[in-house]
This record gives structure tokens, sequence and C-alpha cells, in this order.
């Protein structure tokens, strides 16, 4: 009956190690952990030296066409970044008005460090210049205004990284309030306007980006009248918003929920009519809640930015894929170049704002405890 | 009670003006474009050929044939590359979990990377830096029976016999085995190497999920550390996981669309082709709209089905 129980105490074993293990233990502890190991130094082996020498050592730093890239045994070709990047960068925008280009993202960039930044004071302030005041600046600069003496630059003129972060910041204005407006409308008691935000979420969402692309970039100027004709770069625009919005409302609309009901309760309680504790009490909290998914949404916004080349815009990436035809710089290494340089242009942007949104979910999940 | 009323009556009256307007300058601009306005187009001679296509297909054969053929590319690419991208994500997956500091720092270096790079640029870097260099088919690659060379990659396949390039029968191309273009194949690689980095991510937070406890649990039992992660750490991590996986194939099947931009003939590329043969811009991106959006929801009716009757589920 008693047999499974032990009669003899086993001898008290010694105190488990208080110091966490080396570097040693962790990749040679056991015979598992070292073939591991030794399978990924033999990978590192095989990969790392004739990468480090086609980006490196046998690369073309200067030239001044692709011959040298051409010849064989070269690697990537940087003197092709180099002689292109303004290309990339700006696309056809004329090189004398640059500084209109650099000042507007200068000014985007100091609003976005304020934002972001939690020791900088006064976030409304800088709210109004991201959401009002950039985008009325930033066209003034890049589009011109005769009256003002800046001269106009038209739109089919812009192009590269410029489009790219153009279509991104714009995304982000209209995504964030056009998402808190959905989400609203969403979780509102007025049943037509509930229905109408359900069915546009849900419509845009279950639709690819390209399809949206191209329904705005066709149908835009078929349901306006023939003498409203929308710029060629105002029709993806109003696509890609659109598209964000839906998504963002769906990241609201979790950070509405995670807001205590007793929150809006307590508010009317206090005498705060609905659009001030909207204000004041439940939206500062919803939109604080969700602040990492919001990041993330905009660096899903930043690679949908990709997609605008369907409807014939050069972005970044696409003036990158017409570059490599051009015929005093193709060659084999080429595109290989180019898509490293395009990889590391978005690792650099969409890693930043994950690293941000990862600090931050950090950071709330320890003012929660 | 009558300001609400009143309210919703206001929002409806605008959207409804939006739509009647847009419906009249619609009309006129088709009229004065000479853009069909019914879907007869789709019983012309569509005039182009696929290079890839699960049924028959030939460039004598009607458009609304060319959008079957889309469609079920589209179905075909997203359901492999959805079960390629669940192998090599729940792969990378574990080894982020892994004890070992070096192989979880590289599945770590993987998700960032992958994750936070477009899936264009993926796409055309398989298909430009990868597959453009590839052989004459006399010089195919092979390896275990499988071909590559510059028409494809070619498969045994059941009742199509091995591949196999013979100059005798034919000079110009492999003969038998199921052929995948080089679109084609880009594509999955593009689309399963991207999503496996998502796919990772989901597992891991799965596996986070279950309590600590649980495995403590287990072990105290006497089970075994693989019996642990099969019998106790897995069922309930698949659990918190499906809802997102879902999600993610889902995503998967609407980036498949990003074919377009490097020729594979999916729904999205057939009726952009057939959008600029006839110009019935309406009708094909309402097509696209409808067939996007119903596979959507039958995706998601059946993930419901699947958690309601199966013991997933559970609470």
């Amino acid at each position: 009956m008693t047999d499974f129980l032990r009669a003899d105490f086993l001898p008290p074993q010694p105190p488990p190690p208080m110091r966490a293990p080396g570097w040693r233990a962790k990749l040679f502890g056991d015979a598992r952990a070292t073939a591991i190991t030794l399978a990924l130094l033999v990978l590192a082996a095989l990969v790392l030296p004739p990468a480090i020498r086609y980006l490196f050592i046998d690369a073309i730093w200067s030239a001044p066409d692709g011959a040298a890239c051409r010849a064989p045994g070269a690697g990537a070709c940087w003197a092709y970044i180099a002689a292109k990047s303004p290309f990339f960068f700006y696309g056809a925008y004329p090189p004398a008005l640059y500084w209109r280009v650099n000042l507007t993202f200068a000014l985007a960039a100091a609003l976005i460090v304020w934002l972001l930044h939690p020791k900088i004071p006064r976030k409304g302030l800088a709210l109004a210049g991201f959401f009002l005041g950039l985008p009325v600046v930033g066209f003034i600069l890049l589009h011109g205004a005769p009256a003002l003496g800046l001269s106009v630059v038209g739109t089919n003129l812009w192009g590269g990284a410029l489009v790219s972060l153009i279509m991104a910041l714009a995304g982000m204005a209209v995504a964030l309030p056009g998402g808190v407006a959905l989400a609203l409308g969403r979780r509102s008691e007025l049943p037509a306007l509930r229905w109408l935000s359900i069915a546009t979420i849900e419509f845009v969402r279950g639709a690819p980006l390209i399809a949206v692309l191209f329904m705005a970039n066709v149908l835009l100027p078929l349901f306006l009248p023939p003498d409203w004709a929308p710029d060629r770069l105002l029709r993806p625009m109003a696509g890609i918003a659109l598209f964000a919005s839906a998504y963002m409302a769906e990241v609201v609309r979790g950070g509405l929920a995670a807001v205590p009901r007793g929150q809006g309760e307590a508010a009317a309680a206090l005498g705060l009519s609905r659009w001030q504790s909207l204000k004041l009490i439940v939206l500062p909290q919803a939109l604080g809640a969700v602040v990492p998914g919001i990041v993330n949404n905009f660096v899903a916004l930043f690679k949908d930015t990709t997609l605008v080349a369907i409807v014939g815009l050069f972005d970044f990436l696409h003036a990158i894929d017409v570059a490599r035809l051009d015929p005093v710089w193709a060659g084999p290494t080429i595109a290989l170049t180019g898509y490293v340089f395009a990889a590391l242009f978005y690792l650099t942007f969409c890693l930043a704002m994950s690293r941000y949104a990862g600090g931050l979910e950090k950071r709330l999940a320890a003012a929660k405890r | 009670m009558t300001r609400r009323i009143a309210l919703q009556a206001l929002l409806l009256a605008i959207v409804a003006a939006l739509f009647a307007a847009a419906a009249f300058n619609a009309a006129k601009n088709l009229e004065a474009r000479h853009i069909p306005t019914s879907f007869a187009f789709l019983w012309q001679t569509a005039g182009f050929g696929l290079n890839q296509s699960v049924i028959p297909f030939s460039p004598l054969d009607s458009y609304a044939r060319a959008l079957l053929a889309g469609v079920l590319n589209t179905l075909v690419v997203s359901a492999l590359a959805s079960v390629l991208a669940t192998v090599v994500g729940f792969a990378i997956g574990f080894a982020r979990l892994s004890a070992h500091w070096g192989l979880s720092r590289l599945a770590a270096l993987y998700v960032e990377t992958f994750r936070n790079i477009p899936l264009l640029l993926h796409l055309l870097f398989w298909y430009i830096v990868l597959l453009t260099p590839l052989p004459q088919p006399e010089q195919s690659l092979s390896f275990a029976g499988v071909l590559l060379n510059n028409r494809g990659l070619y498969f045994p396949f059941p009742g199509l016999g091995w591949p196999a390039f013979d100059p005798a029968r034919n000079a110009f191309n492999v003969e038998g085995g199921l052929r995948l273009s080089p679109e084609a194949a880009a594509l999955i690689f593009g689309l399963t190497f991207y999503t496996a980095a998502y796919i990772a991510e989901i597992l891991r937070a799965g596996v986070q999920a279950v309590p600590r406890g649980q495995s403590e649990a287990a072990q105290a039992l006497g089970l075994s550390p693989a019996q642990t992660r099969r019998l106790v750490i897995m069922p309930q991590a698949l659990r918190v996981a499906l809802p997102p996986l879902v999600s993610q194939y889902l995503a998967l099947t609407k980036n498949s669309s990003l074919a377009a931009f490097i020729g594979f003939a999916d729904l999205m590329q057939v009726s952009g082709t057939i959008l600029n043969q006839t110009g019935a811009a309406l009708q094909t991106i309402g097509i696209d709209m409808a067939l996007y959006l119903g596979l959507s929801m039958l995706t998601l009716a059946l993930m419901r089905r699947i958690e309601k009757n199966s013991d997933w589920g559970a609470k």
C-alpha cells in the first residue's frame, strides 16, 4: 500500500548557484548547446566572409560610370548609389530648391521628436503643429506659393524618399484623427452612425491596399465632377489615408475598450458634458494605453507606402527599381546594390519606430504595476 | 429622443446625397469617356495569355475565365505560402524561445530584419536577384528530383511524373512534373519568409502566455521536457495563437496581390490588365472587392466554427 512512499530521506542537495550562468555555460553548457553553437559558427563562417567581401572589400566606392562595376569579381556598386542619390531622395525636384524639401522634413522631424520625447512639455502645441500646421506649411514649401515668392514645383516632379515620406506623414496625420472618429462612431449609440462606421472599417480592412489604391486612382476621378480632376499625388494619398484610418480605428477601439466604464460615469457624475468627458477623461487614457499599437501601425503604413508605385508614383523603392535600368550604370551588381540600400533605408526608419514602441510598451507595463 | 432621430436622419441624408452626387458624376463621366457600364464585357475574348494557370487557359478564352484563373492562382499561392510560412515561422519561433543564447538572438535578428523591410522589397529581391540569373533549361540545377531553371521550378507530381530535360523529345524545355513559374516562386518565397517573421512572434506570444506554473506542475508530475512541451504547453499556446494566426493568413492572402508588381497572374494582376484593356473600372474593381471581402468573411466564419466545435476553443 505504501510501496511508493520513500522510507529513507535523501541527503540535502547543495543550494542552486546564485550567479547567472556565464557565457561559457550558455554556449557550451551541454552537448546540445555545444552542437548548436558549432552549427551557428559554421553558418557564420559560410555566410559572413562572402557578404563582407561583397559589401565592403570588393565594393566599388567611387566611379564615374558603371564600367568598373561591370568588371568580373566586382562587389556592391556604391558609386552608383552616390551618383543616383539625388534621384532616390528627391525625384526630379529642382536641385536648386532642395532646401525647401529639407526644411519641411526638418520641421516634421522636430515636431515628431517633440511629440514622442517624454521630457519635452506642451504636447498640445506639438499636436496642433503636427496635425494642422505641418500640412499647411509643408504644402506651401513643397508645392510653392507664388504670392510668397516661392516658385511652383508640380507634383509630377516629386519623387523618391520625398514621396515616400509625404505619403507616410499625410497618412499619419489623417489616420490618427480618422481612426479615432471611426472608432468612436463604431461604439456610438446612434445605429446609423455605428453601422456606417462598421461598414467603412470592415470594407477597407477586407480589401488589399492595392485594390484600395486602384479604387482611389481610377474611381475617385469618376465620382467627382469632370473639372475637379484631383492631383495624381492626392489620389493615392486619399487611398492610403482611408486604409490607415480603418486599421487605426481597430487599434483605438482596443484602447477605448480598456478604459473602465466607471471613468466615463464618474466624469458624468462630476457634471462634465459628454464632449468634455471624452476629451479630458476617456480619450487620453484610451490613446495612452495603445501608443505602441499606434506606432506599430505607423511602421506598417510606412512600409505600405511602397505600394503607391502601382499607380505610377516614383516613391523611394520604385525610384531605385527604375534606376537600375539606366544604361550608364546597368550591370549584374546594380540591382542587388540598390535593394541593399533600400533595405537599409526602410530598416532604419521602421526599426527606430519599433524600438520606440517596444520601449514605451515596457514603460506602460511598469506604470501599470 | 427626437434629437437622436434627427441627427441620424441628417447623417443618412448626407451620405445619401454624397452617393447620389457620385452616381450622377459617374454616369456623366462614364458616358463622356465611352466606358462600358454592363458586365457584358466579361464574355469577350481576353486576348492575353497567363504565365501560370491552374485551369487550362488560352488568349482566346473570355475575360471571365481569366478572372477565374486569377482567383484560383491567388488561392493556390496563398494556401502554399500559408503552409510554408507556418512551418518556417514555427521553426523560428521555437528558435527564438530556445534557451541557447546564440540561436535565440539569431531568430530575433531574423524577425526584426524581415518584419521591418517592406514586402515589395522582399518580392523584388527574390524575383530579380535570385531567380533571374538562373540557367537555361538544358543546364537545369537539379536536386532530389526537383529541377530549377529560368522557366521555373519543376516538382515531381503524381500523374505528371518526374520532371526531366530530354533534348530528344523537346530541345527547349523540361517535360513532366509540376511547374512553378519564377514569378510564382518569387511570390511564394517572399510571402513565406516575410509572414514567417510575424508567425514566429505570434507563436512566442502564445507560449509566453501559458503561465509558468503549468510547466512547473508538468515537471512535478514527472513529465519529460518534450512531453511537457507537447502535452501541456503547446495545446494552450496554440489556443492563444489561433486568432492572430488566422488574421496573419488573411493578411498573407491580401498581400499576395503584390503579385501585380512582379507579373504573376493573380486576381489583382489579371483584373488590372482587364481594366486597362476594357476601361470597365467600376465592374472590375467591384468584382475584386467582392472576391477579397468574400474570402476574408469565409475564412473568419470558418475560424469561428473551428473555435466553437473543437476543444481548442474550450474555456
